[in-house]
């Protein structure tokens, strides 16, 4: 991915708190970010990927309707959404199911719980390690 | 297996508190007095090994935790119960990892679920339990156990 002066990132987290947890790391973290969405499960995160340009999706693995690993392989075989990001941000503790979404395509991984610090390093890793202040 | 999770889970516990809410839990002197306005927390897992993980708290706990992890006091009672769950959700998934790095099982993990809870009625059976940790939260009793499937 080029790195540009801010990104418009999706959080999709059936939690409402870790959404606006994860919006002030973002925050607090110094990331240029044009947009921030939102959604509280896959399908609802698909909708938005269909109407507005995301470059990173932060997903939550275990939400009801549909659940993290289905909206990603889906956003994976879509060949309009190959541009965008995929970080798996997930308590689930299933291994195989992390280690299957990554070689599927996810950027990277990051469990909960997790620091600021490691989100931020997490973030970079994805654009490239360049961030515009 | 059981005596295995629950040492994890008081390890997954506390660094869940302490890494998302910023609060540090402690163990809690006896007599353990019951929490206010309380709520029983649940998360299943299964696959190799099946059970529930449990903990009941007060509702007071969830507003200052979510308070904290998003630096202001603007959030309604259901945010309050969502931080709840979400810390268990963590804590759960936190313990689960530690014990399936030794086990090498898959597990799989539900949804967190919440109820009210009785105290006059179910506090002291709750703390009887063989396995159960009393904690106390900053100023907020905690109660949690594992229980494995039948």
């Amino acid at each position: 991915m080029t790195a540009t002066p801010g990104h418009n990132i999706l959080i999709v987290d059936d939690s409402s708190t870790t959404r606006a947890f994860i919006r002030r790391v973002i925050g607090l973290s110094g990331f240029q970010t044009k947009e921030i969405y939102e959604a509280s499960d896959g399908k609802k995160a698909l909708e938005l990927l269909n109407q507005q340009a995301v470059d990173i999706v932060l997903a939550d693995l275990q939400m009801p309707e549909m659940d993290g690993e289905e909206m990603s392989r889906r956003i994976f075989n879509d060949p309009t959404k190959q541009h965008v990001s995929v970080i798996v941000v997930s308590a689930d503790p299933n291994e195989q199911k992390i280690q299957s979404l990554l070689q599927a395509g996810a950027k990277g991984y990051l469990a909960k719980p997790f620091t600021p610090e490691a989100f931020r390093k997490a973030l970079l890793n994805v654009i490239g390690g360049v961030q515009h202040a | 297996m059981l005596e295995a999770l629950n040492q994890f889970a008081l390890e997954s516990l506390a660094d869940s508190f302490e890494t998302m809410a910023f609060m540090s839990p402690n163990l809690a002197e006896e007599p353990y007095e019951p929490p206010t306005n309380a709520v029983l927390l649940s998360l299943k897992f299964a696959n190799g090994s099946c059970g529930t993980v449990e903990m009941v708290a007060s509702r007071n706990l969830g507003k200052v935790a979510a308070s904290n992890m998003l630096g202001d006091d603007l959030q309604s009672p259901a945010q309050h119960d969502d931080a709840l769950k979400e810390l268990l959700n963590i804590f759960g998934g936190l313990m689960l990892r530690r014990w399936t790095s030794q086990s090498r099982e898959t597990i799989r993990m539900s949804l967190p679920q919440m109820r009210e809870f009785d105290t006059l009625a179910e506090w002291s059976a709750f703390i009887a339990s063989p396995g159960t940790t009393v904690l106390n939260v900053e100023g907020n009793v905690v109660a949690m156990r594992v229980r494995s499937c039948g």
